[in-house]
């Protein structure tokens, strides 16, 4: 295992404990009070891209899985993800994979970090409504109810913020020599 | 927050807590798939006799459990009144507008219920007798086999057990980030939508940024140590699977044969 590879897990390993710690946290917004949860998701994929955005992704699933509670309220367990909300910390891991991966295709810059953002907001939402229909056994009309509408709008300010935060913590790492401007992946 | 890392885990000496995290995960695995067989009285009794004979062997006290279903309560409510009022069949029993109770509805919807909670009850248990480190070994340990395919089992390990370690590290962290930003005067709690937004970002720069730090420092620690992958690594606490383990999962699977003979 070379220095850049296991550099790299251990930043997995780090992000996915940083999501844990924002997902307790409401950020007190006018109207719209936002979860660190979701930010904490946009952010992990911005700044480490696809591949250990996902596996960062992974971590934190992985974690609620064996009963730590680092899910949002401090919940976590198995059955959590077995549960109804649980498609959304399954969307998480593919979130995190389609906005890295779109943000490798294009540009590493704040309008496309939005827009990588955004899209991944929606794939957290239909995994964890397709779900939340299932499990509870709800018509698509009453699971896009529960599931889609009341995180639309506030879903747009997390991406912003997201993209806003991780565009700059990429610059300034890049300044501190940190992460490589071309590289896609964080280097040594 | 010292809650966040031990997680659920009650330390104690039982039979369940001297098992091998292997047997438990496999056991927990397969009850949860079985669960599925039960469709009558006898089948629903039988599952929830071994979950009490679970909780008794595993000598916790029943308050623990119950804090790991006091959370799904409201779900498991909201499912059996939704399975209630929507199924049909039988005889009404009740009915008031468009609200009919069936005498197969409220069947349906109790034993949706009893499956949900014990599958919950089951999966705290796992979580209540074995401490995280232990879950991570163990599931190290059987998606073994994967490693010839290619999957990356032990590093995903390293990474769970890394996370569990600077849980509180960075907590600590991001409380003394807040500490410095408010002492600046940094205000996230009154202004604009805008002013607020602007706070945040001071706030999380400091803990990403930081986190990079902490991960050159840690590989070179680590690497400087002898780390290097999987290949020929040894184990502080190695895993022991005993007759104990066995009896488990053969307790597991009796249950299986019992719920197919005894299902309709």
């Amino acid at each position: 295992m070379n220095h850049t590879r296991l550099k790299n897990l251990i930043l997995c390993a780090l992000f996915a404990a940083i999501t844990a710690i924002l997902a307790q946290v409401t950020i007190p917004l006018p109207i719209i009070p936002i979860s660190g949860q979701t930010l904490a998701v946009g952010l992990t994929a911005t700044i480490l891209g696809s591949r250990y955005g996902t596996g960062s992704m992974l971590v934190y699933a992985g974690l609620g899985a064996i009963g730590l509670p680092v899910f949002a309220e401090m919940s976590g367990g198995f059955g959590i993800i077995l549960g109804p909300t649980g498609g959304y910390i399954i969307g998480f891991i593919f979130a995190a994979f389609v906005t890295g991966w779109l943000l490798e295709h294009t540009k590493f810059n704040t309008p496309m970090a939005i827009v990588a953002n955004v899209v991944g907001m929606f794939v957290t939402l239909a995994i964890g409504t397709i779900q939340l229909k299932f499990v509870l056994d709800l018509s698509w009309a009453k699971a896009m109810a529960a599931g889609v509408y009341p995180f639309l709008l506030v879903g747009v300010v997390k991406a912003a913020i997201a993209s806003v935060v991780g565009i700059q913590v990429r610059s300034r790492l890049t300044k501190f020599g940190l992460l490589t401007a071309k590289n896609k992946q964080p280097a040594a | 927050m010292f809650n966040l890392v031990i997680g659920q885990y009650v330390p104690a000496d039982s039979y369940i807590h001297r098992l091998d995290p292997r047997s438990k995960l496999i056991s927990v695995f397969l009850f949860v798939i079985i669960v599925f067989l039960a469709n009558n009285w006898v089948t629903n009794a039988l599952m929830v006799l071994f979950c009490f004979l679970g909780i008794a062997l595993s000598r916790l006290n029943v308050s623990f459990i119950y804090r790991g279903l006091r959370s799904v309560f409201i779900i498991v409510l909201i499912t059996f009144l939704l399975n209630l009022f929507l199924s049909s069949g039988g005889t009404v029993l009740f009915s008031w507008g468009f609200l009919r109770v069936t005498s197969a509805g409220l069947l349906q919807s109790i034993f949706i219920a009893i499956r949900i909670l014990v599958i919950i009850v089951v999966t705290t248990l796992l979580t209540l007798t074995t401490s995280p480190i232990e879950i991570t070994d163990g599931m190290e340990s059987l998606l073994n086999p994967l490693k010839k395919i290619k999957v990356p089992v032990h590093e995903f390990a390293l990474m769970m057990s890394i996370s569990l370690r600077f849980i509180p590290t960075l907590l600590e962290e991001t409380e003394k980030i807040i500490k410095a930003q408010s002492a600046r005067g940094s205000d996230f709690t009154s202004g604009s939508l805008k002013s607020r937004v602007k706070a945040i970002v001071p706030l999380l720069v400091p803990l990403f940024v930081g986190a990079f730090k902490r991960a050159e420092d840690l590989a070179m620690a680590m690497e400087a140590r002898g780390y290097h992958g999987d290949f020929g690594r040894t184990k502080l606490h190695q895993l022991k699977w005993d007759w104990r383990d066995t009896l488990l999962l053969a307790a597991v699977l009796l249950l299986a044969v019992l719920l197919i003979l005894a299902r309709y």
